[in-house]
């Protein structure tokens, strides 16, 4: 990496659920730390807490309130950093739901759906009513037999991944470093076409008998073709520039996400500068 | 016992699709193009659908709530 290069993205694809961009002029411990940020340390909420008042399932209380956790619950972007605020500012700002489900003829799927959001409990105050929304209505938490009933209070909090996968907004996030794949002497037609076939990820491409690169994006750096054919092709990488993938369950655009992570990461360096300055404020000695 | 609500190792959602897999599946269609149309991209969350077995409804079977009075436990 050149010192004055500046670093460049380019949008691959943006959609709700997920966001691919192209990192040029960068480095492996950056895309990592945003990596790692986007995973554990972007608050949003999960049940945290669930009172049962009836549960004749054949699920344990236990179980049951560990399905309601995993459960992906969804706020608006916008009304997202007010919650962000209240987690911050260290109070507690707790989502409320109700569950009553009873089969009374059949056996009946008791869905997430069936939550219903009763409105925020403590601290939360917004210019208008936020409102929470489970994901996906159609997740299963449970089988009730005829006349089983189920009856419940759910609490959500903010929290993060690292206490928590219920508090995981990612799926997978991952990065990819851009393929380097050098074709060092003209091979004949035969050897082309057979190292074209042998690529599991049909990088090359045999064109009047030569054999070019027609799909870098696509090469995982297998060296699959460097093993069978070390003097025709190398493979190696460009750890400078790759590809971020970033998938979110729903709580979040997968934008959003990477957008929080990095503030989260910008306000923890700027915390630590301002530690470090007062410390050498303070004649800037080691204590002895 | 019923689907998990997560994909163990990744964390996507996977709950909500299992019933249109299972239907689909014991329509005859194939499990993998079903996964495939879902959009279960992963291997590791496409062997939550393929080793899954819906065995609550078997435990249902069992239950005896509403047919059974507290006073026959009764000492």
């Amino acid at each position: 990496m050149k010192p004055s290069s500046s670093l460049r993205v380019k949008v691959v694809e943006n959609t709700y659920d997920k966001l691919v961009i192209e990192v040029e002029n960068t480095r492996p411990a950056f895309l990592n730390s945003l990596r790692r940020a986007s995973i554990s340390e972007v608050p949003i909420l999960a049940i945290d807490e669930v009172v049962i008042y009836e549960n004749d399932s054949v699920m344990w209380d236990e179980v049951l309130a560990h399905r309601l956790a995993l459960v992906p619950l969804k706020v608006d972007p916008s009304d997202y950093e007010v919650l962000l605020d209240c987690y911050k500012s260290g109070e507690d700002c707790a989502a409320v739901f109700v569950l009553d489900e009873e089969a009374v003829e059949r056996v009946k799927t008791v869905y997430s759906g069936h939550l219903r959001f009763e409105g925020f409990e403590g601290a939360v105050e917004a210019p208008r009513r936020i409102n929470v929304e489970v994901v996906s209505k159609k997740i299963p938490l449970v089988k009730l037999a005829r006349g089983q009933r189920l009856r419940l209070t759910a609490i959500a909090r903010m929290g993060v991944g690292r206490d928590h996968a219920k508090w995981q907004p990612t799926a997978a996030v991952a990065y990819k470093f851009k393929a380097r794949i050098n074709i060092l002497r003209e091979p004949t037609t035969e050897e082309a076409e057979a190292l074209a076939s042998l690529c599991p990820r049909k990088v090359f491409k045999v064109v009047d008998g030569r054999l070019i690169v027609d799909n870098l994006d696509a090469c995982n750096t297998c060296r699959e073709c460097q093993d069978k054919y070390p003097d025709i092709v190398s493979v190696g990488w460009d750890d400078s520039s790759a590809t971020f993938f970033i998938e979110s369950v729903g709580p979040l655009p997968a934008w959003k996400i990477l957008l929080t992570a990095a503030d989260i990461l910008e306000e923890r360096a700027s915390g630590f500068l301002k530690a470090v300055e007062a410390a050498i404020g303070d004649g800037g000695k080691p204590e002895s | 016992m019923i689907i998990p609500v997560r994909c163990f190792t990744c964390g996507s959602l996977i709950g909500d699709k299992w019933y249109e897999y299972a239907r689909r599946v014991s329509n005859g269609e194939d499990p993998g193009k079903v996964l495939d149309d879902l959009g279960v991209k992963r291997y590791c969350c496409r062997r939550m659908f393929l080793s899954h077995t819906e065995i609550i409804d078997k435990i249902l079977l069992y239950t005896r709530v509403g047919e059974v009075e507290e006073e026959e436990f009764a000492p």
